[in-house]
């Protein structure tokens, strides 16, 4: 049976494991996070350099780059700015929004009208 | 009882060692990829800034309701040598759209500058000069020169966007 000083040596250890291992798996999961976080960021960017790198976007445009960038990394979605149709389907994501010549058709004649669009960014599970 | 002191001694020493190396991986977490991220956000900024550019370069506006390039518009004006109002206040409205997700966080002034004259937008202000001639905080900047065609002379056109985080610039 251990004594009253073996039991005063046994509660500073047992709270220095707890503090260094805890600790230790906080900096795991904070340095995963932070990794993903960067991970997502690198798809941002190519999901906004595709869809700009014409100059002008139109719905087409929109729709080829979809089709282009899936992948099994990430998810994303592109909506223009007060349409509120991309939701974000994952607590990790990151957005970024920017505005776009976008081109439609006035009586056949093309017209670039500036739009803010945003583009949606989250890990695919 | 020496050796058993001795041994809580040795815990408590534990207890200290453990707790030094908890502070320094808790400060490796904080400070990892916070480079990064500062560097990221000027990255952006600079895209969006980047993005503004290119959005006046291939804007239309709407002449008696007849769609036509703003360049296009300006080319004429210079080759008129027409008042230069109309054209600013279309560029203002360009602006003002595109500013729209940033203008909360950031002041922005946008220049075009040509050989007749500039025209400066400063937080959807038309002003007569420059407010970042005296400032030097930090700024996130893109600029494209495009040559014209006027009167078989390549006249310069230089489109500048500058973004600075807010309530430093001074715009009048």
């Amino acid at each position: 049976m251990p004594s009253l000083i073996d039991m005063g040596a046994i509660i500073p250890i047992v709270m220095a494991l707890l503090l260094f291992f805890g600790t230790l798996v906080y900096t795991i999961n904070t340095i995963e996070e932070k990794n993903k976080k960067m991970e997502l960021l690198f798809a941002l960017f190519e999901v906004s350099n595709m869809l700009t790198e014409k100059g002008v976007v139109t719905d087409e445009w929109i729709e080829k780059v979809k089709e282009t960038l899936e992948n099994d990394d990430y998810e994303f979605c592109i909506e223009k700015r007060g349409e509120n149709t991309c939701e974000a389907r994952s607590p990790t994501y990151i957005s970024l929004e920017f505005p776009v010549s976008f081109q439609t058709n006035k009586d056949g004649i093309p017209f670039n009208e500036i739009r803010v669009l945003k583009v949606v960014v989250w890990p695919k599970v | 009882m020496a050796k058993g002191i001795a041994a809580v001694f040795d815990a408590v020493f534990l207890l200290i060692i453990a707790s030094i190396a908890s502070g320094i991986l808790l400060s490796v977490t904080y400070g990892y990829g916070s480079s990064f991220e500062r560097h990221a956000k000027g990255v952006l900024m600079n895209y969006y800034a980047k993005q503004v550019v290119k959005a006046l370069v291939t804007a239309s506006i709407e002449r008696d309701g007849v769609p036509d390039y703003l360049l296009s518009y300006l080319k004429e004006s210079i080759e008129a040598g027409r008042d230069m109002t109309e054209l600013e206040n279309m560029l203002k409205d360009i602006v003002t759209k595109a500013m729209e997700p940033v203008r909360d966080r950031y002041d922005y002034v946008v220049s075009l500058k040509t050989e007749n004259g500039s025209i400066f937008i400063c937080n959807d202000n038309i002003i007569e000069n420059d407010p970042l001639d005296n400032y030097f905080g930090p700024r996130y900047s893109s600029s494209t020169k495009i040559y014209m065609d006027i009167k078989g002379r390549y006249v310069p056109i230089t489109i500048t966007v500058t973004l600075t985080p807010r309530g430093i610039l001074e715009c009048p």
